[in-house]
């Protein structure tokens, strides 16, 4: 019985569509080697192309054929490989009658050599379980197809197969099943005389044309074969009814060695039709299912047709890379259509260039193929341009080397006495100073500030020495440390006092870290000129950090030094009064910080340390009278000179 | 001939080749420059060694703590050493990192608590202002003028409602006008204080050379006295 997959209905064995709701049933099937195409159970020869379905069997040995008894004459059976399971072989045992195969030569007669049509699958063959995948299985449970398992052969037999008395025709467009009794028209065959009126559901008439190799045909298919037309004249290609095979085109293996396919229920039995169809096949569907003997063509349904397995493709072997450092491999991945396209890829616009951009493109061709060309007036300017700025240059050096010298050869009372408040309010800040005092004085100049800074200095070192305070020396500038030698041990200080005046503790790497670091830990520092740990000298006794000075003295010719110095005081002891000596660029800056009381006292420039000198007395008079009044000649000179070039370049530049 | 005689004619030779790029650039100015840039650096160099040298090497002798305090720096200035060569100069990023770190650190809070702090109080104080009478008045009064108007000199957002437009221009406009000539002078009056420092150092080595040639020439005899 088959079951409807839709409705659940028993259907007979051998129905195309459901008996109860139409719906294309299930169909069972031997698939051709050969061709692919799918014949009728039973059939021992395709239909399509006359292949044999079910390979013949070896010819055993005498031993076996005295043992084994003779198979009826007739049936067709596969033959038994060797080596072939035990469980195998003890089916073969029981369904010995049934399924020998006769020789390819034993040619049964048509009714006899169909007896056993329905024999169990051959060991080459996939067994039916084998052959139906799990999701096929349940659906075929219903139809209970033969299993190794099977009952003897009598009871292997179906009941529709043991009803299959009569052979089936060699070609059967609609495959009928095979339990469909021989009707009238197909008995009338072997006596080849088809003079049977048409039946009423069209029976398949027998084709002719089919290429059938004359040593396989059997005598009643070649008796078939050659018969006449019974309904009409068959077409020059004559349509075949075949099952729709998925494998078509799997190269067929040889008939004698590639088991028959059995194809089970899920496969459609379709009309492959290599040529034209003949009108009563294409009438056909249109109508209610054919029955033949009570059988509807089976069609499989779009949802089983979609579960059907695929037959695997033939991999053909791809070309080899021809160029490349990949050549000769094979198997690599190809380049993705539209990978090779650029996404960016447009149309070329089949459009014409317009009149503008045909005139633009002309003018940057004639610009780009213009030879270049140095104006030859350039060099001509430049050569008196070089020559006027050196002479320039070179007069402007000479007037303010005049300017500079000449108070050295004369006496230029030009410039009265200077005035710098904020140097005598730091005089007097120094004055007030008690005796030994230790001091610490920042000295951040070197010998290329020196000319203004020992002018500056100077007089402010000195009052300190008077004071009898004691000196400590830093630096955060490497040439620091020797300027300050320079300027204490050569003119201020005795050198045979100069242990127990002044502590030169050197350079303090780390610009404002340094300074931190210095100023919170100078007893742990070493002398620079004596390399003894500051601890160790009789003026450092008491000193240890910048809590134990009683001043700080800043002397700094750039305006980042001043700053470090007085922003690391104020963080770690804004209570130490802070004096300032600076360049006269540094005034500037210095003033905020002076209005702001963070400074006590400034002298800045070489005005400052003039006034200080006057205040102090030293004896350096006449050096900063020189000093002054060559710095005021050459301020003369500069003002002079910026207002003669602007005189110039005014008028030259109304010439130009 | 001294050694101090050496070095005033060495001193007035340098002066005067570098005193020689009034005629422009010249060799005899380069070689003085050369000179000055290597004893520089070379003086640099020596006085940094000598200088650590002097500080680590009595602690790590010592057997006081200041051993291990000394060695932490060492370690630190040692993987420093290696950021001379690009191979393995990642050795030397904690060490970089430290001295920025700590530097940009110490250098903050010293402008925020030397600087920022009490140059805003000392500005905005009306007390100082009144210390000092009439004129401490008018002078804060400019300074105030003068701070407000060069910040806003830089303030070259303009409202895009016309109403405000026009208000932000009659007031912030205005002041920002101020303030750039606030700026002019500052720019002027660090101008002058420059040119007059490098004038100082100028006079000052004029006055060296005409100084050490006397001494040259009282020293070798040349004058004839």
């Amino acid at each position: 019985m088959i079951y409807c997959p839709k409705c659940g209905t028993a259907n007979r064995q051998g129905s195309k569509f459901c008996n109860e709701c139409g719906t294309p049933l299930p169909a069972t099937g031997l698939r051709c080697p050969m061709c692919g195409a799918t014949n009728p159970t039973g059939n021992l020869y395709c239909d399509r192309c006359s292949a044999r379905l079910i390979p013949a069997e070896r010819v055993p040995p005498e031993e076996e054929k005295a043992e084994r008894p003779s198979p009826p004459k007739g049936i067709s059976l596969p033959s038994v490989p060797l080596g072939e399971e035990g469980w195998l072989s003890e089916l073969r045992a029981e369904a010995e009658p049934l399924d020998l195969l006769p020789e390819e030569e034993e040619a049964p007669e048509r009714p006899e050599g169909l007896e056993a049509p329905t024999a169990p699958p051959t060991p080459e063959a996939p067994s039916p379980e084998a052959a139906i995948p799990d999701w096929l299985a349940e659906l075929e449970a219903p139809t209970a197809p033969p299993t190794p398992e099977a009952p003897p052969p009598e009871a292997a037999i179906p009941d529709w197969l043991a009803e299959l008395e009569a052979p089936i025709a060699p070609v059967s467009p609609e495959a009928p099943p095979p339990e469909v009794a021989i009707p009238d028209w197909l008995a009338g065959l072997e006596e080849a005389v088809p003079e049977a009126p048409l039946p009423a559901e069209k029976p398949i008439p027998p084709l002719a044309g089919i290429p059938v190799p004359p040593s396989e045909t059997p005598e009643w298919l070649r008796d078939v074969e050659f018969a006449p037309p019974i309904y009409e004249e068959p077409s020059a290609q004559t349509p075949s009814v075949a099952a729709l095979d998925i494998h078509a085109g799997v190269p067929p293996a040889a008939p004698t060695t590639v088991p028959p396919i059995l194809i089970e229920e899920e496969e459609e039995l379709l009309v492959t039709t290599p040529g034209e169809i003949p009108d009563w096949l294409k009438e056909a569907p249109e109508e209610a299912p054919p029955e033949f003997g009570g059988l509807i063509p089976a069609e499989i349904p779009e949802w089983l047709r979609a579960l059907q397995p695929r037959e695997e493709v033939t991999v053909e072997e791809e070309p080899a890379e021809t160029e490349g450092f990949l050549i000769g491999l094979r198997g690599l991945i190809p380049i993705g259509k539209g990978l090779d396209i650029p996404a960016t890829a447009q149309p070329p616009l089949p459009r014409a260039p317009s009149p503008a951009a045909v005139a633009r493109a002309e003018l940057l061709q004639g610009l780009l193929s213009r030879p270049m060309i140095t104006p030859p007036t350039a060099e001509i300017r430049e050569a008196p341009r070089q020559s006027g700025w050196v002479l320039t240059r070179f007069l402007v050096g000479v007037i303010l080397l005049a300017a500079i010298l000449l108070p050295m050869l004369v006496r230029l009372p030009l410039f009265g006495p200077p005035t710098a408040p904020t140097a005598e309010a730091l005089f007097t800040t120094v004055n007030q100073l008690p005796g030994n005092t230790p001091v610490l004085i920042a000295w951040e100049y070197g010998p290329a500030e020196s000319d203004e800074m020992d002018r500056v200095a100077g007089p402010l070192i000195e009052h300190l020495l008077r004071r009898e305070a004691r000196l400590i020396v830093v630096s955060t500038r490497m040439e620091g440390p020797a300027a300050a030698e320079a300027l204490l041990a050569s003119r201020l200080v005795d050198p045979s006092e100069r242990s127990q005046r002044i502590a030169n503790l050197g350079y303090l790497p780390g610009q404002a870290a340094g300074v931190r670091e210095a100023i919170g830990n100078l007893g742990g520092r070493t002398e620079a000129m004596t390399g003894l740990p500051a601890s160790q000298l009789e003026i450092m006794a008491d000193v240890h950090s910048i809590a134990d000075v009683g001043m700080v003295v800043i002397l700094a010719a750039q305006p980042d030094d001043l700053k470090t110095w007085l922003e690391q005081i104020s963080v770690a002891n804004p209570n130490v009064p802070v004096v300032a000596g600076v360049s006269a660029r540094v005034e500037l800056i210095s003033t905020p910080y002076l209005t702001a009381g963070q400074l006590r006292g400034m002298v800045a420039g070489l005005t400052g340390g003039a006034v200080y000198e006057r205040q102090l007395d030293t004896g350096w008079g006449r050096e900063y009278e020189y000093y002054l009044t060559s710095l005021g000649m050459a301020q003369l000179a500069i003002a002079a000179l910026t207002v003669i070039g602007a005189l110039i370049f005014l008028v030259g530049g109304r010439k130009r | 001939m001294t050694a101090d005689l050496i070095g005033l004619i060495v001193g007035t030779l340098l002066t005067l080749l570098v005193l020689s790029y009034i005629l422009g650039d010249n060799p005899l100015y380069r070689l003085a420059l050369h000179l000055l840039v290597g004893a520089t650096v070379g003086y640099g160099v020596a006085v940094t060694t000598v200088t650590v040298l002097q500080t680590v090497l009595p602690a790590l002798q010592s057997n006081s703590p200041d051993r291990v305090r000394a060695l932490i720096p060492l370690v630190l200035g040692i993987l420093l050493l290696f950021k001379g060569f690009p191979r393995w100069s990642a050795w030397g990023n904690f060490s970089t990192a430290l001295l920025v770190g700590v530097g940009a650190a110490v250098a903050m809070g010293g402008a925020l608590v030397g600087t920022i702090i009490p140059q805003t109080a000392a500005v905005g104080s009306l007390n100082a202002w009144l210390r000092e009478g009439s004129a401490g008045l008018i002078n804060g009064l400019i300074v105030m003028i003068g701070t407000i108007g060069a910040l806003l000199a830089f303030a070259f957002a303009v409202p895009r409602q016309p109403a405000l437009r026009r208000l932000w221009n009659g007031s912030v406009g205005v002041l920002g006008q101020i303030g750039r000539l606030f700026l002019l002078a500052a720019f002027g009056a660090a101008f002058g204080t420059a040119l007059t420092a490098s004038l100082t150092v100028l006079v000052g080595r004029v006055y060296a050379v005409v100084m050490g040639i006397q001494q040259i020439i009282n020293a070798t005899g040349m004058g004839g006295g």
